[in-house]
């Protein structure tokens, strides 16, 4: 079987993971800080033993602590990119791309070939003799890609590569990371990014407190989320009840009304998902028709553009997008109690598992 | 700080400066000082790399006791280093004597001085090389480790070329600290000229009979020292290879 198996205990870290990477396929990996994110990567590159578990790669058996079976991280195929480039600071750029092939048992000449061949596939030939010193940080990361495409890994472990580099330096990086995905290398991909998820993943994991809570096509994920923190990353609203016909019971017994998917039965446990532009403030809690008042307290003001995102915390947490203007008019403060109006038309509610 | 090498300044006899470091007994103990500061500093080395790299990267609470251990002669005052030297080495010693057996003598010897500064100056080298480890993390090392190489090729590639800049400060340090050895050099090594009567010995005696002589020594050895001073700052921030060594020497001027 190839691609990448993963089931592990880090009791210490309070993780376990079971998860699959398929031949080629580009998975993003989601989660708060401290779900267990690193860690993944690390029990794949090598760099940490679980307690418990079993790690397969292309067939090969990395760990398997029942068998006692351990491959060092030099002879996995698994290459890191890390936030920061961390290039070698006494090798030049090519210097630095050389190392794998060098390690690899390359000879001077075919590892110096070696290295400006992918110093041209990442556009940063020119950078070749600088040291790292002497490189911005996107050149520095075009500079830690290339060297970690040169060690040929069979698996690219990538963890939040782009979360240091300014706007412009993540858009370009982001276009080349997609080059380099787009030609079958598996990868798994911790990122906070939405946008990265979409743009150069296939599938999206989403961790939380060391267990896999979503897993998916990266797009159905961000779209459709069950969890609260997809739903955060996406932009949306998720509260959790009961299934009922017509909408969402809400623990306090208030329903929530909306659209059951295919699927979504009356009585089993549910998630309903909105966007912030499907609800109105309602300061004196009038429901529209068709609509469902949630009263709850402002917690935040978040300006965006024209709107203003209003978070209230009741029963269930919910958000709208107010214009502006009309924010103004409301004299909405946090610690302020309104009537959040929901669109029961745009509210989807379907299994939370 | 800057008060008594000021005061000895003005108490150099300048007119028979040149012609007393120039005497045979001081430039012998000046090449022996140069030459045994130089052994102790690769020997500092040698055993001082492998020693921070176990201090760095192994945990365990065995290793607090053995940090402990390395650091020891730190705060030993030298006179009683040499005293444990010569328990060890000296011709009655727990080594010497098996030694003697052999036909190794130590005790007394210009290896003698070499082993007295070694022993004094290790720690500063080890502390240096450690505490640049430790900056670097095992982050470096686990990068090159997931592209491939293997155990010893970190070592040599990434780990020991990163901790480059910690060992030279570390190496200038202990040489510094090699070329004033005196208390573990005296009671280990003795004071025969040309074998182990180092420029700081050569000083010790002269004083006795000829205290304007020991005070030119004197003010050698600080511009010996000075231009290690300078040397470390030159070098190891910018690691460029500046050229503080001459600015350093011409402050020094009176």
């Amino acid at each position: 079987m190839s691609g990448l198996q993963v089931r592990a205990e880090v009791p210490a870290r309070g993780v376990e993971l079971d998860l699959s990477v398929a031949p080629g396929e580009v998975v993003a990996v989601l989660g708060p800080n401290g779900a267990g994110k690193s860690t993944l990567l690390a029990l794949v590159a090598g760099l940490l033993r679980p307690a418990r578990g079993r790690v397969v790669l292309d067939g090969t058996v990395l760990v398997d602590t029942a068998a006692g079976v351990w491959v060092p991280a030099h002879r996995r195929g698994a290459a890191l990119l890390a936030q920061e480039p961390l290039l070698f600071p006494h090798l030049s750029a090519a210097g630095n791309v050389a190392f794998g092939p060098r390690a690899r048992g390359a000879g001077r000449r075919a590892a110096r070939v070696e290295a400006q061949r992918w110093l041209a596939a990442v556009g940063a030939v020119d950078l070749a003799a600088r040291r790292p010193g002497e490189l911005s940080g996107g050149q520095a990361q075009r500079v830690a890609l290339a060297r970690a495409l040169a060690a040929r890994p069979q698996l690219l472990l990538l963890d939040e590569p782009l979360a240091a580099l300014d706007v412009g330096a993540a858009a370009a990086l982001r276009g080349l990371l997609r080059r380099v995905l787009r030609e079958g290398r598996p990868a798994l991909l911790v990122t906070h990014d939405p946008l990265d998820a979409l743009a150069l993943a296939d599938r999206a994991l989403v961790l939380e407190a060391g267990r896999v809570v979503e897993d998916g096509p990266a797009r159905e994920v961000l779209t459709s989320p069950r969890t609260e923190f997809a739903a955060r990353l996406a932009g949306l609203c998720l509260v959790r009840g009961r299934a009922v016909a017509g909408g969402l019971e809400l623990p306090d017994g208030t329903v929530l009304g909306g659209v059951l998917e295919p699927g979504c039965r009356p009585g089993e446990e549910a998630v309903a998902v909105f966007g912030p532009g499907a609800v109105a403030v309602r300061p004196g809690g009038c429901a529209l028709p068709g609509g469902t008042v949630v009263v709850a307290e402002v917690v935040e003001l978040e300006p965006r553009g024209e709107v203003v995102r209003v978070r209230g915390r009741g029963a269930v947490e919910v958000a709208a997008d107010v214009p502006t203007a009309d924010a103004a008019d409301l004299d909405l403060v946090p610690g302020t109690r309104v009537g959040f109006a929901v669109d029961a038309a745009a509210v989807r509610v379907r299994p939370a598992r | 700080m800057l008060l008594p090498l000021l005061a000895l300044a003005l108490e150099v006899e300048w007119a028979r400066f040149p012609e007393l470091v120039t005497s045979p007994s001081a430039t012998a103990a000046l090449l022996l000082s140069l030459r045994t500061a130089a052994a102790s500093t690769v020997a500092c080395a040698l055993l001082g790399v492998p020693m921070a790299l176990v201090l760095a990267r192994v945990r365990g609470r065995a290793l607090r006791l053995v940090r402990a251990l390395v650091l020891l002669p730190l705060v030993l005052p030298p006179v009683v280093g040499g005293i444990a030297l010569l328990a060890a080495f000296g011709r009655q010693g727990l080594l010497g004597q098996h030694l003697e057996l052999l036909g190794v003598r130590i005790a007394f010897s210009t290896a003698a001085v070499v082993l007295a500064q070694t022993f004094v100056a290790l720690p500063f080298l080890v502390v240096s090389v450690e505490g640049a480890l430790r900056t670097a993390g095992r982050r470096y090392a686990d990068v090159a480790a997931t592209l491939g190489a293997g155990p010893s090729t970190v070592l040599r590639r990434v780990t020991l070329p990163g901790v480059a800049p910690g060992l030279a400060a570390g190496a200038v340090l202990s040489f510094a600290r090699a070329l004033g050895e005196f208390g573990a050099t005296l009671t280990f090594a003795g004071s025969r000229e040309g074998v182990t009567r180092t420029l700081p010995s050569e000083i010790y005696l002269v004083r006795e009979t000829d205290p304007g002589a020991a005070v030119a020594l004197s003010f050698l050895l600080v511009l010996v020292a000075l231009a290690v001073v300078a040397g470390v700052h030159g070098r190891v921030p910018g690691r460029s290879g500046g050229s503080t060594g001459t600015a350093g020497r011409g402050r020094v001027g009176p």
